[in-house]
């Protein structure tokens, strides 16, 4: 018979019985669009985290992951910030996942602490539903305060970075993508109230990519 | 019925001299002859008193700073105080010396009570760092008086009689002359006064005094002439000491942009560019800009942008003066009021506001659409702008990156082990400006990964995108 403190921190999702995974969620959940994915996480992403996507290279299913949460996000008349993003997200492609493009929010920085502060200013300041970072996590610190910025506010922060992080992270979901010949592979190193996933494939929207309607594949001329 | 609230800056001539924020004793001496004109609390309290000579104040406090009266300085912070209290009456009154007169019934309601707004006043009052004595009362001339004597709250004119009743016969703004001879009658409080048959007061001392009195109790009436807000916002001030810390920019800029607020509230308008100079030795100086999306008026969210905006400025020389202007003003009432998800978010422009500050105008763009069938012109970047959600034109199958400089591949997809897994689709467009004429194609790396790879007419072949 567990006392009544903490039955109390298991109803506030502090803690979580190992035998027991999934409690009530505390916070709204965002479904990620892929059943499978939601299944593993319980529903859905907990809003008010901060997501560490780590992924080798452009092209292996990072976007794709995101972009059906993205679209339902950019309904909220809230911003979605890309802080530093690689390349320029491709309208059209954001358009045709359902993405309203007048959400969206680019910003360049130029020295290494920028991206930081913007980012941090983001999470706090409630207008905006996600922020996008791309920066490579050097100081576990970092990742802490910004883990802390989101939980205050119901953002959805996500740092995609190409390097390993370092093995103690504070970001509420720890990723690991990698590009598959079906699908990508993804490892889910630490969720919110569950056992970390071990490598599994996903499709994230492979299949439709190849099979959608002008995917036809004609003889090389 | 009308309720004025009259607030008095007794120190104000002294406290605009002021060079350090946390002023030890203080007095403004007239120079010929060097007599104390003024002195604050603190040197008050170590005998120092006004009409003192200076020889005599230095010697009951060595440590006492003097300073030089500058009217100029003084008038243009009263006047500046006047804007100021325009965040909680649009009725306010300039009553020389240094004084304002607020009318403040029709306010009370949007306060909450007058309670509520005399102690908002009160508490906004203090980060100016002025001396404040005040009162309220149903008529200007007696919330006036009791302002002299920081009466508070007086709400009736039973009340308001009461009170000055108790007062002192000096303390009334009379004629010296007047005031002895009143004295001579054996009068010592204002209540006698107030109690003597107003025709024989009128034959003996004119009608001067009568009418003082009727317009005291509310038997005459006696309508303020309130200010008139300026058509532009500029305030210029004189530091009392060099600065050469940029931080230290941030406290004289905090009772500009208070003022400010106040005459944004007034006018009912929004501030959507301030201009900021900082004025060197030599005439040499240096103009700030700074702006806000849609206009803003609050003195916090303006002290923030400008905090960020300093950040980024070193100062080579020190600063003597400053000047605040709001150089671009908005109309814009409804602002973004709809796009309010809960009271307790903040305006989304305002994060942009505070991005672009720190980072640069450019830094922060939006992401739209252009009718181009050229990949790279199909998708443009433009200022943000968070409008209602558009229709979205259905588009084919894109990469959601799009490389800016599209890489040439060194050798065919088939010897790199690129497996093409649809295409081609031709895009032919641009004979105008820039001609493409491709062959596009959805490519698998040996890893798994997605690119978008176009072969050109002479065969070569590039990748343009990745399936992110």
């Amino acid at each position: 018979m567990p006392s009544p403190s903490l039955e109390q921190l298991l109803r506030q999702g502090q803690i979580w019985r190992g035998n027991q995974p999934h409690p009530l969620p505390t916070r709204e959940l965002l479904v990620s669009g892929y059943a499978d994915l939601d299944h593993e996480l319980g529903g859905g992403w907990q809003a008010g985290n901060l997501i560490a996507l780590q992924y080798p290279g452009e092209g292996c299913g990072e976007l794709r992951l995101l972009l059906p949460l993205l679209a339902r996000l950019s309904q909220q008349p809230r911003w979605i910030l890309w802080v530093d993003p690689p390349h320029t997200p491709y309208a059209p492609a954001l358009a045709a996942a359902g993405i309203d493009l007048s959400r969206i929010l680019l910003v360049r920085t130029r020295n290494r602490q920028d991206p930081l502060w913007v980012m941090e200013q983001a999470l706090q300041c409630g207008s905006c539903s996600a922020v996008l970072g791309w920066l490579e996590p050097s100081d576990g610190r970092h990742v802490r305060r910004l883990q802390l910025a989101a939980s205050q506010q119901q953002t959805l922060g996500v740092l995609l970075h190409q390097q390993p992080s370092p093995h103690t992270s504070a970001a509420a979901y720890r990723l690991q993508l990698q590009p598959a010949r079906h699908g990508s592979v993804l490892a889910l190193a630490k969720r919110r109230h569950n056992w970390p996933l071990p490598e599994r494939r996903f499709d994230l929207g492979q299949h439709r990519l190849l099979t959608g309607a002008d995917a036809c594949l004609r003889p090389l001329p | 019925m009308s309720l004025y609230l009259a607030l008095q800056f007794p120190l104000l001539p002294l406290e605009v001299c002021y060079s350090s924020d946390t002023p030890g004793p203080a007095a403004l001496c007239e120079p010929n002859p060097p007599r104390i004109q003024l002195c604050n609390q603190l040197a008050r309290a170590q005998g120092v008193e006004p009409h003192q000579s200076v020889a005599s104040a230095l010697a009951r406090c060595p440590e006492l700073q003097l300073c030089t009266p500058c009217p100029s300085a003084a008038d243009s912070q009263w006047r500046a105080l006047g804007l100021w209290a325009g965040h909680f009456s649009a009725r306010v009154a300039l009553v020389p010396p240094c004084g304002l007169l607020l009318e403040i019934a029709s306010m009370a309601r949007y306060f909450g009570s007058l309670e509520q707004l005399y102690q908002r006043l009160m508490t906004a009052l203090q980060p100016l760092q002025f001396s404040v004595n005040s009162a309220t009362g149903p008529t200007p001339e007696g919330a006036r008086l009791l302002a002299i004597t920081d009466q508070g709250l007086c709400l009736d004119p039973r009340q308001l009689r009461q009170r000055l009743e108790a007062l002192a016969l000096h303390q009334l703004p009379l004629p010296q002359r007047q005031l002895q001879q009143l004295a001579g009658m054996g009068l010592r409080r204002v209540g006698q006064l107030l109690d003597l048959p107003r025709n024989e007061l009128a034959q003996r001392f004119g009608p001067g005094l009568t009418g003082y009195l009727d317009r005291l109790c509310g038997h005459q009436p006696d309508p303020p002439t309130y200010l008139q807000p300026p058509a532009r916002f500029r305030r210029h001030q004189i530091l009392n000491h060099e600065v050469t810390q940029i931080q230290a920019l941030l406290f004289p800029l905090r009772r500009l942009l208070a003022e400010l607020e106040g005459y944004l509230r007034q006018t009912q308008l929004r501030a959507a560019e301030l201009g900021l100079t900082l004025h060197h030795r030599d005439q040499h100086h240096r103009r700030l800009l700074l702006a806000h999306r849609c206009g803003e008026q609050s003195a916090g969210v303006w002290l923030e942008l400008w905090r960020l905006r300093l950040e980024r400025e070193t100062l080579t020389q020190p600063v003597i003066e400053l000047t605040l202007e709001a150089t671009r003003l908005s109309t814009d009432q409804t602002g973004t009021a709809d796009l309010f998800v809960s009271p307790r978010q903040e305006d989304p422009q305002l994060l942009i506001s505070r991005l672009q500050t720190r980072l640069g105008h450019a830094a922060v763009q939006g992401l739209a659409l252009t009718e181009d069938h050229r990949p790279e012109y199909a998708c443009c970047q433009r200022p943000p702008k968070l409008n209602r959600p558009a229709q979205q034109p259905l588009a084919k199958r894109r990469p959601s990156w799009l490389l800016a400089q599209p890489p040439p591949l060194a050798e065919p997809p088939s010897k790199l082990a690129i497996e093409l897994l649809s295409g081609p689709e031709r895009i032919s467009s641009g004979w105008w400006q820039q001609w493409v004429r491709r062959d596009y194609f959805l490519g698998r790396w040996p890893d798994g990964r997605l690119g978008w790879l176009f072969r050109d007419d002479h065969q070569r072949w590039y990748l343009h995108g990745w399936f992110g």
